[in-house]
């Protein structure tokens, strides 16, 4: 068999299969073997070898103008391939140049170790396959033990800084206190005023069956004070500044910033997350005041086009709301406010190696964080309703 | 241990997990002393700097800072010998949402009742003698890598410590910079007593300011090699060592 194909341009690669059975192969090569030109036959010439397994493989080299790098690697790929099967490979009249580079590069001591990453790790980290599917399906239980773990850690933590304020560098608290809350009011804002209108257009047409429109600003006040107003303040801080905490600080830990402050002989947990955490007590309370006042807003834009007057919405949120549904809500909310600032630090500063596991540990404090509010929210509902509030 | 010897490495096994860096380390360093950590790239020299400030355990063996273990020390104790310790880490580790100069300022504020003016004075000063005029308002990520190296050991020494740990000191300096940052750290031994473990691969620095030198290597996974530099570049038994040192005699600084 035979076949001939040229291309003709400055950078190609013209060959000619002269023979090819399973006893041999003998490929005449020309013009540029070079990093682009090699595309067009890599994957030709390995087939070819693949297909008929030869016992010789010769590549006569006598018309190459030029090879680079990239054109070796050819040859000691089809070198390897043929030596790995006990076969023979042998390159004719290769310029004296690239003969040099050809012999460089095929003399470099062969990779036997390792040939993939999860090997090349093991060597580096006691992890394997087996390991990782276990962690990953313990992780949900462990992260969620890890994060209460700390939860106790952090809170302890704190109220040691209360009782020792001098402890903890203060001067940082205004600059998250900025970026946690007042960056936060708009869509705080938005969010309020819109729950306010669908939760009270919603509660209306349902009402109206039993001619209990009047009773609308009830439901709307309560489900804010006490459950959506907390839980939706907080999910949003989550989100927003749980994350940006678990950023921050994980950057910093693979900026070797976290080692930096263990041998200043600084608590990382004392000097970055105290801060964030009274940034974020300080804030919970605020958010959650600002959700709950545009959610009332949104729900008398409806109340108002039932016909009501404004009065009466007072009136009835004046009989419905009691002064311990909004302190529940922002006790719930400082304890919210402590999960979201543990959680979101704990991440940071747990963060492993490289840019990556900054954006996994951004992820799990935003998921966890949810999680544990969500939980949390459960058991104050529990709380709530054994003391009766 | 002899009471001028203020860190002592001895036994030391060092691994992560299963996978041992380096073992049988033995080495002690005496008061003002210049000592080198010199080795192939990967071969565990940031490893033993962090296993001698502290933050990592050794798999065997103690080390001892002004004669107190650092391994076994107790919370409060280690606090005490962190305070007579400065690090500069391989790649600066400033702290990136504050200037230059809050970054020196930070551990007197931390550690010292100093009055605000006294403390920028310091910091100042520190930051003018590594030759950082004029970039004190400059945050971290503003300035070159060899800037940042140079304002980490202005923070590194501003509590004026008795051991300075400097991981790569002048890797990414120009000739005249690391020259300089050279002198300084021959005049701060020489002057306060101060004593200096640098992990280096410059030549040129090492023959200049090393009074010994240790060298790990990685196949081996202990020390090689232990002495005064030019002393191992023509005398050491162990071939690598004297290549190593002899790569840079061509380059060798003319005092
Ligand atoms: N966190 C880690 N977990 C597992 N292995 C690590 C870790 N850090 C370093 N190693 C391994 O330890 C060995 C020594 O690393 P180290 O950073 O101490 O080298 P080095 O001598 O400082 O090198 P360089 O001169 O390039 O800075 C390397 O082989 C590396 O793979
Ligand atoms: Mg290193």
């Amino acid at each position: 068999m035979e076949a001939t194909e040229t291309e003709i341009g400055p950078d190609s690669c013209q060959y000619n299969i002269i023979e090819s059975t399973d006893k041999l192969i003998k490929i005449q090569l020309g013009g540029e073997l070079s990093v682009h030109s090699s595309a067009s036959v890599w994957q030709k010439f390995l087939d070819l070898q693949k297909q008929y397994q030869p016992e010789q493989f010769i590549i006569d080299a006598n018309d190459i103008q030029y090879c680079d790098g990239a054109g070796v690697s050819l040859l000691i790929e089809l070198r390897e391939q043929q030596l790995n099967s006990n076969k023979q490979f042998s390159v004719l009249g290769l310029p004296q140049q690239f003969a040099d580079l050809y012999k460089i590069i095929s003399d470099l001591p062969t990779n036997t170790k390792p040939q993939n990453r999860e090997e090349q790790i093991s060597l580096i980290e006691e992890d394997n396959l087996i390991e990782n599917v276990g962690h990953a399906s313990l992780g949900f239980i462990d992260s969620l033990r890890e994060g209460i773990a700390f939860l106790g850690e952090f809170t302890y933590q704190a109220w040691l800084t209360i009782l020792k304020p001098r402890r903890m560098r203060w001067r940082d608290v205004p600059r998250i206190i900025e970026e946690v809350g007042p960056n936060a009011f708009p869509i705080i804002a938005l969010m309020g005023f819109l729950i306010g209108i669908v939760m009270s257009f919603e509660a209306a047409i349902q009402m109206e069956n039993f001619g209990a429109t009047i009773y609308v600003p009830n439901l709307v006040g309560l489900a804010l004070t006490r459950e959506l107003g907390p839980l939706m303040a907080a999910i949003l801080i989550t989100g927003r500044s749980g994350s940006a905490f678990a950023a921050e600080l994980g950057t910093m830990k693979i900026n070797q910033e976290v080692d930096a402050l263990h041998t200043m002989g600084l608590d990382p947990v004392i000097f970055l997350a105290m801060p964030r955490l009274f940034a974020v007590l300080f804030m919970t309370p605020v958010l959650y005041l600002e959700m709950v006042f545009f959610g009332l807003i949104g729900g008398a834009v409806v109340f108002h086009t039932l016909g009501y007057s404004f009065a009466i919405y007072i009136n009835q949120l004046d009989s419905a709301v009691r002064m311990t549904d909004l302190l529940g809500g922002l006790v719930k909310c400082e304890v919210f406010g402590i999960v979201i600032a543990s959680i979101g630090c704990m991440h940071g500063l747990r963060t492993r190696k490289g840019a990556r596991s900054v954006g996994l540990s951004t992820t799990q404090a935003v998921v966890n964080g949810i999680i544990l509010l969500i939980v949390m929210d459960g058991l104050f509902a529990i709380i709530y309703y054994a003391l009766g509030i | 241990m002899s009471t001028k010897e203020i860190l002592q490495v001895s036994d030391l096994t060092m691994a992560y997990g299963d996978i041992i860096i380096a073992e049988n380390i033995n080495f002690s360093v005496k008061k003002g002393e210049i000592f080198v950590i010199l080795g192939g790239s990967g071969c565990g020299k940031s490893t033993l700097m962090r296993h001698m400030i502290g933050l990592e355990k050794p798999q065997l063996g103690d080390i001892f800072l002004c004669h107190q273990s650092i391994v076994t020390a107790s919370y409060d104790e280690r606090l005490g010998i962190l305070q007579d310790i400065g690090v500069m880490f391989q790649g600066g580790a400033l702290f990136g949402s504050m200037s230059l100069l809050e970054n020196v300022s930070l551990p007197l504020e931390e550690f010292t009742d100093l009055p605000n003016n006294a403390i920028q004075r310091i910091a100042t000063d520190k930051l003018h003698m590594v030759g950082l005029q004029g970039a004190e308002h400059l945050l971290p990520a503003e300035i070159s890598g060899g800037m940042q190296k140079r304002a980490a050991i202005a923070r590194a020494m501003v509590l004026d410590p008795q051991i300075l740990f400097l991981d790569e000191p002048s890797a990414g300096l120009d000739p005249i910079t690391s020259a300089e940052l050279d002198k300084l750290i021959v005049n701060l031994a020489n002057i306060l007593g101060i004593t200096f473990i640098i992990v280096s691969h410059e030549l040129a620095s090492i023959y200049a300011i090393a009074d010994r030198v240790i060298m790990l290597d990685k196949a081996a996974k202990t020390i090689i090699a232990e002495g005064k530099p030019h002393y191992l570049r023509d005398n050491a038994d162990d071939d690598r060592v004297r290549r190593f040192l002899q790569q840079g005699v061509a380059g060798e600084r003319i005092h």
